[in-house]
């Protein structure tokens, strides 16, 4: 690493190296405690010590927090922006087993690790509460006692469609199409990235026909993982009627934190009841968990537009190319956690 | 030589004069409870705390207010009564209604009728006066001084229980001497709190100011102040970030050290109103979360950043930016995670912040409580990434994983259970965190939660997190203790299996934290093993210590003497501990004092000291600059002598069942009562025996601040080697160059006809990439 420069005050890019300053990690930082600050001004406790008071005037400068923490983002990409590989750090000779690996590629792997952590956490609270209340619909033909709560899963409402079973293509009820549209966005957009990752490496192209490729790729990386977005949208909130399909959303299924007031309707003539299900419980780790996952997609339709913006400035060819390989393990992960969720929380 | 013993004299001087201060320090009598020996059914004292509905009050027997300056000498017919409460309530038959104690300050009380009685110096009722809500007795005034009278009321419901449903409050008043003295205004917990931080944080900011005025007055200007304020905002050089880390710890240690100072002051004696209950809860909460998070942890991060790099030859961390942003997310959770302290809602619920009152306490500081301990587990997350794959990848040529130093292995083990258990700690903050703001039910009981959901999540967390911040402190001791005896350390081999083993076992352990909380008598017993199990490892490295010294010639430096002094106190917090795994033990002692005084033996007797150890040990390669070892000894015997009267009593306040986390304690009038939940008085001794001892710890500590400070300014000048160590960051100059290295270094081996071992060559096997991949993705 060069270091004839003499000492720098400022932030500069990779011209000559890595770099040493930067404003984006203080901004960052103060970003991300000035949102979580103001989220939590806008919610107090109640009397009764049971409930909360939403107050959304603090809500605009949580939005600031984000704007600021956005902000020193652009401040790190546009040190990242000339960065052409030129300067790509490998582990020392000496580094068993990781000698001469990309350093970064090492992090990366690091850093799902602790990913990892953080999804079977979510897991293990999921399972705490679904193992032990028992579900609703195994209860038919039992008697049950007054002042039992059941659990209805989302996958009540989702894949058995709930009290709707509209089903139009026969084998699945139209609640999970925007799931099922969700799951084979998220795996082709595993292939588009990976192609782009592979065409970044050809050096049988020239760099602007290259990079317009590259382009192609991470740009319908972008929008399937944006699509992915806008159908979690529609199945939590929105709900769909095109056509013969139709679904309510699971807002208007009242599949929410709040509802304390489900029942569920079980048994037959002498038999029949209706039991207090524990709606809330559920919807809290549904919501959560794919809120989770959620969030980490979005991180990425962050990370894929700059990338994007980088490719159509030419700025991926041969030597960098692993930049891209890093982001594709993440989104690989991301992918893979879905893999995991959509069955546990939408099928089961 | 001479002048070191004749220092060396003072100092013993100094010590016993102390000593002898504490001898004679005045005897502290316990005040009683009220009445005892009467079978009244009435519960005094109920430890909810004072109820507003009942109202004391004292006057003069023909109604008037009691006078502001009492005549001296005369005696005057007060009136003591009270309104409201269940006796107004609840108590129709009007029998058993209430009862009282005062207590004069100044003068003398003496009862004119059968309803009221002097009993160890207070008035109080009799039997007879049980019925009543007012009461008349004399009080003579004194000749001089300020008087506080001191009513304490009960309000009985007559159900002839004695069960909190009965009610109590205080009130006190001030009759004046003749002149009008002015009373003593009491202090309030909270100003004193803000005042304290407030003026470190003024005088350090002066200081600071101060030096770069007196290094160089003529460019103390705003062009030369403006790049040197860039760098320190947004520079990734490690070495920068390590001072920043040591610059944020050592403030948030002091403020840490004042909550201590608030907590303990409102222990120094029973029935103590220092602090509100709901403001205690705050402080100790605060103490415990400041400590270990903004404290603790930079301290050693800043350890890491400065040393590990330099230690195992590389030019910087390998995620630079990553870092300093590990860095800048510290002072921005401090400032939530103190939101609400200084207008009492701070958060209130313990660093463990147990269920359900974390989700459902009316303090709002829990909720930016909650908050900012998101943003430090980003931090802890990020600093996890960055060490482990820095030690992973960028060692110097000849290091192998064998040949590090034992530091970086300890930081590597320790960074290893942190980034692996703090996203699980995240997850719960998160979920608690959205319990209260968008209403999710996760620990929400009446909603279905599982408040127990948290205690694991929390504690699977929190007991690795405890190995975290000892694990590096061990790091140190190997390092100290090998330099001081002047060779090797003692079965290095074993020591890094026995890390390794601590960062395994750490996880298994935490329901050890959950003994009583209802868990299966299976894992109880399971985790019973596992806890006695990790006294090996850690038993292995303090033997490995031990041979290490006995095996060389050790040469007593003031970082010597902190690390025999972690040898001594780590050693006893550890057998401490593990009175704790024996679950019937445990039962026992959960959430007494012998708790507090375990984990303070290994918090501040292992962590603490072995950074203090640290402190004095490297500060000549960080900043260039010899600290005095005569004010380094000074410091040494003062603070380890206070300390250890600080916590050592707290077992035996632990044995007698003071219980932790309680904002006052109280004591029994004598031997025979045995009213539930009060101590006999050698408690209330020793309580304000540590409070004194703490004051002296507190302000011991400041001693290495000063030495610090002075010693940048005008300390002797440090040559790279000033101790005879020899792993690579004495190779480099004190301070160190930017970069550090001009050329790695290379590790030569002492042995080169060794194999490498055959864990190594598997792994290498493994993990290498065929030469020809590489080309093609490097391409360069």
């Amino acid at each position: 690493m060069s270091d004839d420069h003499g000492y720098h005050h400022g932030p500069h890019d990779w011209s000559h190296g890595a770099p040493h300053n930067s404003w984006a990690p203080i901004v960052i930082s103060l970003g991300s405690g000035v949102f979580l600050f103001f989220f939590a001004k806008a919610f107090t406790m109640n009397e009764g010590m049971n409930g909360y008071i939403y107050d959304s005037a603090p809500l605009p400068l949580a939005i600031a927090g984000l704007a600021i923490i956005f902000a020193g983002l652009i401040a790190w990409w546009k040190q990242d922006f000339s960065f052409d590989g030129s300067y790509e750090p490998q582990a020392t000779h000496g580094s068993a087993p990781f000698s001469n690996v990309d350093i970064r590629k090492v992090g990366m792997w690091v850093f799902l690790m602790s990913e990892m952590m953080i999804f079977s956490s979510l897991f293990s609270t999921y399972i705490r509460y679904r193992t032990s209340i028992v579900s609703c619909y195994s209860l038919e033909g039992t008697v049950v006692e007054p002042g039992t709560a059941c659990w209805l899963p989302a996958s009540y409402f989702i894949a058995k469609g709930g009290e709707h079973a509209n089903s139009t293509l026969g084998f699945m009820p139209d609640a999970l199409v925007p799931g099922a549209i969700n799951t084979f966005a998220l795996i082709i957009s595993s292939y588009t990235i990976v192609m782009a990752l592979k065409t970044a490496k050809r050096t049988d192209l020239e760099h602007a026909e290259r990079s317009i490729k590259v382009r192609n790729y991470l740009g319908a990386t972008f929008c399937l993982a944006t699509l992915f977005l806008v159908m979690k949208m529609v199945e939590w909130f929105i709900g769909f009627h095109i056509g013969p399909f139709e679904a309510p959303s699971l807002l208007s299924d009242q599949f929410t934190i709040h509802n304390d007031a489900y029942t569920y309707n079980y048994g037959h003539g002498a038999e029949a009841g209706a039991m207090t299900v524990d709606i809330r419980m559920a919807a809290s780790a549904f919501y959560l968990t794919t809120g989770t996952h959620g969030v980490h997609v979005f991180a990425g339709i962050i990370g894929l537009g700059y990338m994007v913006v980088k490719a159509h400035k030419g700025g991926y060819g041969p030597g960098n190319a692993v930049s891209i390989e890093y982001f594709g393990l993440y989104w690989h992960f991301v992918d893979l956690a879905w893999v995991a969720v959509f069955p546990a929380f939408y099928l089961y | 030589m001479q002048l070191r013993n004749v220092w060396t004299v003072r100092a013993m001087v100094i010590v016993a004069v102390l000593f002898a201060a504490l001898m004679f320090s005045p005897e502290h009598e316990a005040r009683p409870i009220g009445i005892t020996g009467v079978d009244s059914g009435c519960y005094c004292h109920a430890p909810d705390g004072p109820s507003g509905a009942v109202v004391p009050s004292i006057t003069l027997a023909n109604g008037s207010e009691l006078p502001e300056n009492y005549d001296p000498g005369t005696t005057y017919t007060l009136l003591i009564s009270f309104t409201g409460g269940p006796a107004e309530d609840y108590n129709p038959d009007r029998l058993n209604t209430g009862g009282f104690n005062l207590v004069a300050s100044k003068g003398t009380l003496t009862p004119i009728d059968n309803t009221t009685q002097i009993m160890a110096g207070e008035l109080t009722h009799t039997d007879a006066g049980n019925d009543q809500q007012t009461w008349y007795a004399n009080w003579t005034a004194p000749t001089s001084g300020s008087a506080v009278l001191r009513l304490m009321v009960n309000s009985v419901n007559g159900d002839n229980l004695a069960t909190p449903d009965d009610s109590w409050n205080a009130v006190s008043y001030t009759v004046s001497g003749a002149g009008g003295e002015a009373p003593t205004m009491k202090a309030n917990g909270l100003t004193v709190l803000f005042s304290g931080i407030l003026l470190t944080a003024i005088l350090f900011a002066i200081a600071l100011t101060y030096v770069f005025y007196v290094r160089d007055p003529e460019s103390f200007s705003w062009a030369r102040f403006k790049p040197w304020i860039t760098h320190w905002l947004t520079s990734t050089d490690h070495k920068s970030v390590g001072t920043l880390y040591f610059v944020s710890g050592l403030f948030f240690l002091g403020v840490g050290g004042i909550l201590a100072m608030m907590i303990r002051i409102q222990l120094s004696s029973p029935g103590n109103d220092f602090l509100t209950k709901d403001e205690y809860n705050s402080f100790f909460t605060l103490h415990g979360t400041v400590m270990i998070f903004l404290a603790a942890m930079p301290l050693i991060n800043g350890f890491a950043n400065w040393i590990v790099p330099l230690q195992i030859g590389a030019r910087d961390l390998c995620f630079p930016r990553l870092n300093a942003m590990s860095f800048w997310l510290q002072p921005a959770g401090a400032i939530l995670l103190l939101t609400g302290m200084f207008s009492g809602m701070g958060a209130d619920v313990g660093w463990t912040g147990y269920q359900p009152i974390t989700s459902t306490t009316d303090h709002y500081g829990a909720t930016f409580w909650l908050g900012g301990q998101v943003l430090l587990v980003a931090s802890s997350t990020l600093t996890g990434i960055n060490f482990i794959v820095t030690i992973a990848t960028m060692r110097a040529p000849g290091m192998g994983w064998m040949q590090m130093p034992l530091f970086t292995w300890s930081i590597l083990v320790s960074v290893m259970m942190l980034f692996i258990s703090i996203p699980t700690f995240g997850i719960g903050l998160i979920e608690a965190y959205l319990d209260r703001t968008i209403s999710t039910t996760f620990y929400n009981t009446a909603a279905g939660g599982d408040p127990l959901l948290w205690s694991h999540l929390f504690w699977y967390f929190g007991h690795p997190e405890v190995y975290v911040v000892v694990v590096p402190a061990f790091g140190v001791i190997s390092e100290v203790i090998a330099t001081s005896a002047r060779r090797t350390i003692f079965g290095y081999r074993s020591m890094v299996y026995a890390l390794a083993g601590i960062g395994f076992v750490a996880f298994i352990v935490y329901g050890h934290h959950m003994l009583t909380s209802g868990m299966s008598p299976l894992l109880r017993f399971v985790v019973m093993l596992t806890t006695m199990l990790v006294a090996v490892p850690t038993g292995i490295k303090i033997f490995n210590w031990l041979k290490t010294m006995h095996g060389g010639s050790l040469v007593y430096r003031t970082h010597t003497l902190w690390a025999l002094g972690f040898l001594v106190t780590f050693t006893l917090g550890g057998i401490s501990g593990m009175f704790f795994p024996a679950i019937a033990m445990d039962v026992h002692l959960h959430e007494t004092y012998f708790v507090v005084a375990h984990f303070h033996y290994v918090l501040v007797g292992g962590t603490l000291f072995g950074l203090f150890a640290a402190f004095y040990y490297w500060y000549p390669k960080i900043t260039g600059r010899m600290m005095s070892e005569r004010l380094g000894i000074l410091h040494f015997l003062t603070a380890f002598i206070s300390y250890n009267g600080v916590f050592w009593p707290m077992h035996k306040l632990g044995l007698l069942g003071m219980t932790r986390r309680h904002h006052t304690y109280y004591i029994r009038a004598d031997e025979y009562s045995d009213i539930i939940g009060t101590l006999p008085p050698e408690a209330a001794q020793w309580n304000f025996f540590i409070t004194v001892c703490a004051f002296m710890f507190f302000l011991s500590n400041l001693i290495m601040v000063y030495n610090i400070i002075s010693s940048w300014l005008n300390g002797r000048k440090a040559p790279a080697d000033p101790w005879g160590g020899w792993s690579f960051e004495w190779l480099v100059s004190s301070p160190p160059p930017t970069p550090s290295f001009a050329e790695i270094p290379t590790l030569l081996n002492a042995n080169p006809d060794r194999e490498p071992g055959r864990l190594t060559g598997m792994l290498e096997r493994i993990m290498t990439p065929d030469p020809g991949d590489e080309g093609e993705e490097a391409g360069h």
